[in-house]
């Protein structure tokens, strides 16, 4: 059922058995942040953690937060915590450096565990850093082919007995389409590959059921529906019955079995940290280990149905609006983002249209070439704010205020 | 080199003699921008530099953009800053602007620069490394090797023109640490580098013991590619994050494995093939630690001001202070003095070898002299930008006491932490 009016919103906001959440974080006076699929909000209980971090940790002990503090098993340890949004267990997950830095792991360890086969398999409207990983990895290693399909409908006409590996975006980027991940999953098994599954659209965004459906790894980052700020560590999951003999190559020492021995050859951790490289950046790590404690209060599959219920109210609010959503309307087949085109618009219109929202506190973004993206986060988006967003999109398309040439300006990031 | 000052200062290494130089140090202003603990002697700066005071501010600022200005901020600000850093760090180094970037750890920089520096020489199969680098160094040049097929000659740092004139037909690339991790003895940039060049090969350094704690000129030494971390004498906080260095004239043929998204000319094309972006920019590979980032930028600032050369000299006076207290002070306790003595020869620690490494440095931090072990050597290191003359000598005193009355053989010292 979908409200029809500001009225029915607050009513569903006053019933929200998540609503408790939204005083968690800081959200900025005036603004209705459709954008938390690229940063998330800022947790409230941040601030304390980072403050501590810096002046009583790094400030007051010095290197003896090392062992003191916990940093150093801050990658595992963050990784158990994350590990139950992810439907991963315990030492299959570990928090370290870049998602691109981490598809190059999982890539290369994926193509050594099936050693007659040098195929990768990728999406062609996957993320590009899923892309350009890829090709920098195929480029670097002998004789690796990459092969593209437009999504994973496709993955029967490639799959061979060549393709050592899949990496798969678990929901679109741009339209927000979520994959059968079972299902894909096993077709990829079937065919004697390894999958890795990218969800830094997904975690966080919905139940994600890794284990249950037979995951190899996976990767994905803090910075969106997890909140854990800029450029916040992301993670890495290998399911366990890899994890004992799988390798990649970005093999240093934070990942060796006794790094303070100092030994001069290589041996990987017996457990998951075999996949950490190098120092970690502990502030983002306390950034994220904050943002845990939020997600230790979220029951997901009420975080689900109240995501759901708020993407489906604003794509139905857009097409009344006539703008094409390109997000699929089963729920099944959705991420918690909405995708939206101007119906035949030239491909700058909806740069500019998101212009013109950001300018009146919408903040949501562009993806080129021609997609308005709104991410809805149900920890801390009411339905009113929903509802208030459409209200100033119809206004701005109403009024034509998204064509002063002031919108049309690009930035470096969009 | 202020050679008239060695002399005066081997004569009487007494807390007198800290307490006179300490009042005519024209750093020690310096020390008060540090958030220094109470009872605490500095020497571990090596290993994780202390706390710059305009460091919390910074990192105040960075989670207030996030709060308040969200997505908006990578536009404001954030995007730029991987360059912007990297410039500054540039500047400690002696790069020239546009060569240097910040981002991810230096292990990830290190397999980044070994794999592309040995493109750079592709008929070439032969990588010589100095045998006692930093161990993820010689991992991740493993590593790379393996997948190159390229062969690592690993040899100690006296042996290494030898073997790149055994090899010198075949070397692509030479991988040297600016400074010994364990010893702290200085390697001479610019004649490995021409010794690297001469058999043209690509000369390749991890500057994470030399960046911030001797002056550099990479540019003019010819170095072609660098990493280093930050967290050392650039005091960025644990785990800061790395840089790169790339010598202009290879930019626009580095051929990267680490291709992200970040490093692509135009990454919000959303493009579905790489196109690597002209100049160092081709070297950022997935979105930055912000937090982190903007930690480091802060911190760099007092060590600017101070002047890497007057840093520099300084910590050569404690160096040589230091040695005068140790052999006053230490004689006959089981010390041995591995760093050389030679102040051209050190870099920003001195190491002391001793049996019982491990439990007199427990027993040392007890006492809130922080350094810290690798294998049986104990590490000090000296950083003119904040050390004093009476943390030398507080730190020498301390050894003495904890070595000569037996101190350290207490159980409590023996319990192994994880990291050392
Ligand atoms: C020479 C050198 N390189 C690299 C590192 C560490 O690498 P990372 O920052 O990736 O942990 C160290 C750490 O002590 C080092 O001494
Ligand atoms: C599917 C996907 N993968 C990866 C990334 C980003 O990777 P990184 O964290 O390395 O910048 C994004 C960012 O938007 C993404 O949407």
């Amino acid at each position: 059922m979908t409200a029809t009016s500001r009225n029915e919103c607050a009513a569903l906001d006053a019933a929200d058995p998540l609503s408790g959440l939204r005083t968690e974080f800081v959200l900025p006076e005036g603004v209705i942040y459709l954008d938390g699929n690229s940063l998330g909000a800022l947790p409230r209980r941040t601030l304390d953690r980072v403050h501590r971090l810096i002046e009583h940790e790094w400030g007051q002990r010095l290197i003896r937060s090392w062992n003191e503090a916990g940093w150093w098993d801050l990658p595992t340890v963050l990784g158990d915590r994350l590990a139950p949004l992810l439907g991963a267990s315990p030492g299959e997950v570990v928090v370290c450096d870049s998602t691109s830095v981490n598809i190059f792991k999982t890539l290369a360890a994926a193509l050594r565990m099936r050693p007659g086969r040098r195929a990768v398999v990728a999406e062609s409207g996957s993320f590009p850093t899923d892309l350009y990983i890829t090709e920098g990895l195929a480029g670097t290693l002998d004789g690796v082919e990459r092969r593209l399909v437009a999504d994973a409908r496709e993955l029967p006409g490639v799959l061979d007995d060549e393709v050592a590996v899949v990496l798969l975006n678990h929901v679109d980027y741009r339209t927000g389409r979520l994959q059968d991940m079972a299902a894909v999953t096993d077709l990829v098994h079937r065919h004697g590959a390894l999958v890795i599954w990218d969800l830094c659209h997904s975690a966080g965004a919905l139940p994600v059921e890794l284990n249950a459906c037979g995951v190899d790894f996976a990767v994905g980052c803090g910075y969106k529906y997890l909140n854990a700020g800029p450029g916040s560590p992301a993670f890495v999951f290998c399911a366990a019955r890899h994890i004992g003999s799988v390798r990649q190559p970005l093999s240093g020492w934070w990942g060796h079995a006794e790094p303070f021995a100092f030994e001069p050859g290589y041996a990987p951790d017996p457990g998951i940290r075999r996949f950490l490289t190098g120092s970690q950046p502990v502030v983002g790590g306390a950034a994220l280990a904050a943002s845990l404690e939020v997600w230790e209060r979220v029951d997901m599959a009420a975080l689900r149905t109240k995501s759901l219920a708020l993407t489906d109210l604003f794509m139905r609010r857009a097409e009344e609006l006539g703008l094409e959503t390109l997000t699929p309307r089963e729920p099944e087949r959705r991420g918690s983002q909405v995708a939206l085109r101007v119906r035949d618009g030239d491909p700058g219109d909806g740069y500019a249209i998101v212009q013109a929202l950001i300018d009146r506190g919408v903040i949501g973004d562009f993806r080129a070439p021609d997609v308005m993206r709104f991410g809805f986060t149900p920890l801390y988006l009411r339905y009113v704010d929903v509802w208030d967003a459409t209200e100033a999109l119809a206004d701005i398309l109403r009024t034509g205020a998204w064509r002063d040439g002031k919108y049309a300006v690009r930035n470096a990031v969009t | 080199m202020p050679k008239g000052t060695l002399r005066e200062v081997k004569m009487e290494p007494s807390r007198e003699m800290a307490d006179r130089l300490d009042t005519v140090d024209e750093l020690a202003p310096f020390r008060k921008e540090f958030n220094l603990p109470a009872g605490v002697v500095p020497l571990n700066g090596n290993s994780l530099g202390p706390l710059p005071a305009a460091v919390p501010g910074a990192v105040a600022e960075a989670v207030r953009q996030w709060g308040e200005r969200l997505t908006r901020a990578w536009n404001e600000d954030w995007w730029h800053a991987p360059a912007r850093v990297g410039d500054r760090i540039g500047r400690l180094i002696g790069a020239a602007p546009g060569q240097t970037m910040a981002g991810d750890s230096t292990s990830v920089q290190i397999f980044n620069a070994v794999v592309a520096a040995a493109r750079l020489r592709p008929d070439r199969r032969v990588v010589v490394a100095d045998a006692g680098n930093f161990p993820t160094d010689r991992y991740l040049t493993a590593s790379a090797a393996r997948l190159l097929g390229l062969e690592v000659v690993e040899v100690p740092m006296g042996d290494l023109p030898d073997a790149v004139d055994r090899h010198r037909d075949e070397v692509a690339v030479v991988f040297c640490p600016a400074a010994d991790y364990r010893t702290g003895e200085l390697w001479d940039v610019p004649a490995v580098t021409r010794v690297a060049h001469e058999a043209g090969a690509v000369a390749l350094w991890d500057l994470s013991h030399g960046a911030g704690a001797v002056p550099l000129w990479v540019d003019d030494d010819g170095v072609d590619l660098a990493v280093g971390c930050t967290y050392k004498y650039l005091s960025g906080g644990p785990g800061s994050p790395a840089y790169g260095y790339v010598a202009a004239r290879h930019q626009d043929r580095l051929d990267l494995p680490l291709t992200g998204w970040h490093g692509h000319a135009r990454p919000f094309d959303m493009a579905g093939v790489f196109e690597p972006a002209p100049g160092v920019a081709r070297a950022r590979i997935g979105t930055p630690p912000v937090l982190s980032l903007l930690a480091l930028e802060a911190a760099l600032e007092p060590l600017e001001r101070a002047g890497i050369e007057a840093v520099r000299a300084k910590t050569v006076r404690l160096g040589d202070f230091f040695l005068g207290c140790a052999d006053r002070l230490l004689d006959g306790l089981g010390f041995e003095v591995v760093t050389p003595r030679d102040p051209r020869r050190r870099g920003g620690h001195l190491a002391l070898r001793h049996p019982e490494a491990a439990a007199v440095m427990a027993a040392l931090k007890d006492r809130g002299v922080l350094g810290d072990v690798r294998g049986d050597l104990l590490r000090f290191c000296v950083n003119g930008l904040y050390v004093s003359f009476g943390d030398v000598h507080d730190a020498v005193t301390a050894l003495r006491e904890v070595a000569a009355t037996d101190e350290y053989r207490s159980p409590r010292f023996r319990r192994r932490e994880v990291v050392t």
